[in-house]
């Protein structure tokens, strides 16, 4: 007999072997996934928080504008409807004018006193959750088990335990892409790219309370510097398919800017001028609605990879200019402004734990608003733009 | 499983242990098994790495060698083992040393090739091969001297 035998007699004995196992490896398997289960390795914490801080910082560079807007060299007057609106002189042929024009008339602003300073800008793997019942029974049959090579393994050679373990597997499979409903925290930033030589709109709203000073109107006499704009919100999703789902929520966006100007009260008392412009901050505060549908393209183990698309409504809650002077003044301009967008993008979600997710959407999204009179802001120059979307998804059912 | 486990590590008490071990492992894994090749030759080498991994640990494969002691096994010192039970020859093939259990156990049973256990066990192929032929003269012996 040579070696050749010798190897296949032994390996056709040791086939055939079955060996009984002590209930206290099934109730230390049941106690390790359990402490598997709870416990989200300290990497899993640290990539997480990389991932996102990688998002971010990604999302600002590509994002941010090389240079900061060129303005035209309009200037814009704010003022009071209803009152004449004054323009400074302007080298641009496009020049805004006009007194009286009602397209040209300009938001009223009011002074709201006793208000001071800048409004607030606000900026080895987890356990596969397996209930101990079926682990029992999936895991008991394993002692009638064959031997076999692991390259020459060949389907007739499975045995039951193989089987149940991997209708296990499937089951499992099959439970991570159901239905369910789920939270998100989102987060979204969006570009400052623009173009150059953006037209200028006036703004037009009424004041939030009382009457506005005659002849009262901000001047613009520099170009914007906006700020990167940022949402913050919650939505609620729901899978009706294994692939597709439908979300609904509440977003607030912050948008701001600031330019060089001039306050005019109408009242003799003036803030600046073409010659010596001040600084003056404008902030505006809008509340959407956003309604998604997304589709589940990959939905495998703590991956999934989604496209969505949806529509926004939005309505401006608020329009503040804080104008920089020896005594800061602060305005609010209200207005009947809201406007629509649609968008779509393909996101990412890797899966903490079964029940979080941290998600990153990188998308495109089309503003349609009313031109006139809406605040001039990023979205109003460039109504196509690129944002990144990102959050946490909570899961409140088995997703 | 336990079978696979008891060759490995020669005694009941860390083979339950490795099994133990490779089915927690096996069960926070299952996300990875693509379904594309045999579900038990997938499971059945977490349950070897999880053993080769705790052989490791416990330095019991850093055993020296004498490649000159090997040498093959001739046709007068062979003897049938189809006789045999399973027992008996689980038996036997617990009393060899660690090493050259593991390394018999990887090429006759489970199909490693010499390159292969190099890479597995951190050590040169023509060891590999010594320490398979040491097992094999000392598993035949034995036989002998059941018999």
């Amino acid at each position: 007999m040579n070696e050749k035998e010798f190897d296949i007699q032994v390996r056709n004995l040791l086939q055939d072997a079955e060996e009984s196992v002590s209930p206290r490896v099934w109730e230390g398997v049941a106690a390790g996934l359990d402490r598997r289960r709870r416990v989200v390795p300290f990497w899993l914490w640290g990539a997480s928080v990389a991932a996102v801080a990688a998002a971010v910082i990604a999302g600002v560079v590509l994002l941010w504008p090389a240079a900061t807007v060129e303005p035209s060299n309009l200037t814009i007057s704010i003022a009071q409807e209803n009152y004449p609106v004054s323009v400074t002189p302007a080298e641009s042929p496009a020049v805004m004018s006009s007194q009286g024009a009602k397209t040209d008339q300009a938001a009223a602003l009011r002074p709201v006193k006793g208000i001071k300073g800048t409004p607030a800008v606000a900026p080895e793997s987890a356990a596969t959750a397996i209930p101990s019942s079926n682990l029992m029974a999936s895991a008991m049959p394993v002692q009638r088990q064959q031997l076999v090579p692991i390259k020459a393994a060949q389907p007739e050679s499975y045995l039951e335990d193989a089987l149940l373990l991997e209708q296990l597997a499937r089951s499992e499979q099959k439970q991570e892409s159901g239905r369910g409903l789920s939270i998100m925290a989102v987060g979204n930033l969006q570009g400052k790219n623009s173009r150059q030589d953006v037209p200028m709109s006036a703004g037009r709203g009424f004041a939030k309370a009382g009457l506005p000073q005659e002849g009262e109107f901000i001047e613009e006499l520099s170009q914007d510097n906006f700020s990167l704009p940022f949402s913050a919100g919650l939505h609620l999703k729901y899978n009706f398919t294994p692939r597709w789902a439908v979300g609904v929520g509440v977003r607030y966006t912050n948008l701001s800017r600031t330019f060089m100007g001039a306050y005019h009260s109408g009242q003799g008392y003036d803030v600046g001028d073409p010659e010596n412009p001040t600084s003056i901050d404008n902030t505006q505060h809008w509340l959407g609605v956003p309604l998604n549908v997304y589709y589940d393209i990959v939905n495998r183990g703590r991956w999934r990879v989604h496209t969505f698309a949806g529509g926004s409504y939005e309505f401006l809650l608020d329009n503040d200019f804080l104008v920089h002077a020896p005594k800061d003044l602060h305005y609010h301009q209200t207005g009947a402004h809201d406007m629509w967008s649609v968008g779509a993008g393909l996101g990412v979600e890797f899966k903490i734990t079964p029940h979080v997710g941290l998600f990153l959407d990188p998308g495109v999204r089309y503003y349609l608003f009313n031109a006139e009179g809406m605040p001039r802001s990023l979205r109003t120059i460039q109504p196509l733009r690129f944002d990144i979307e990102a959050g946490l998804r909570f899961s409140l059912g088995k997703n | 499983m336990m079978a696979v486990c008891l060759r490995y590590m020669g005694n009941r008490e860390d083979a339950e242990d490795i099994l133990q071990e490779g089915f927690v492992t096996l069960f926070t894994k299952l996300e990875s098994y693509q379904g594309s090749g045999s579900f038990e030759g997938w499971a059945r080498k977490i349950f070897v790495n999880t053993a080769l991994m705790h052989l490791r640990r416990t330095d019991v494969l850093g055993q020296s060698d004498d490649i000159s002691q090997a040498h093959a096994l001739s046709s007068e010192e062979t003897t049938p083992v189809q006789n045999m039970g399973y027992k008996e020859l689980m038996r036997l093939i617990e009393a060899l040393p660690p090493d050259a259990r593991t390394v018999f156990n990887m090429y006759v049973i489970e199909g490693y090739s010499h390159r292969e256990i190099a890479q597995e066990l951190g050590c040169t192929e023509a060891t590999s091969r010594s320490k398979l032929q040491r097992a094999r003269v000392q598993l035949q012996s034995m036989i002998n001297g059941v018999k």
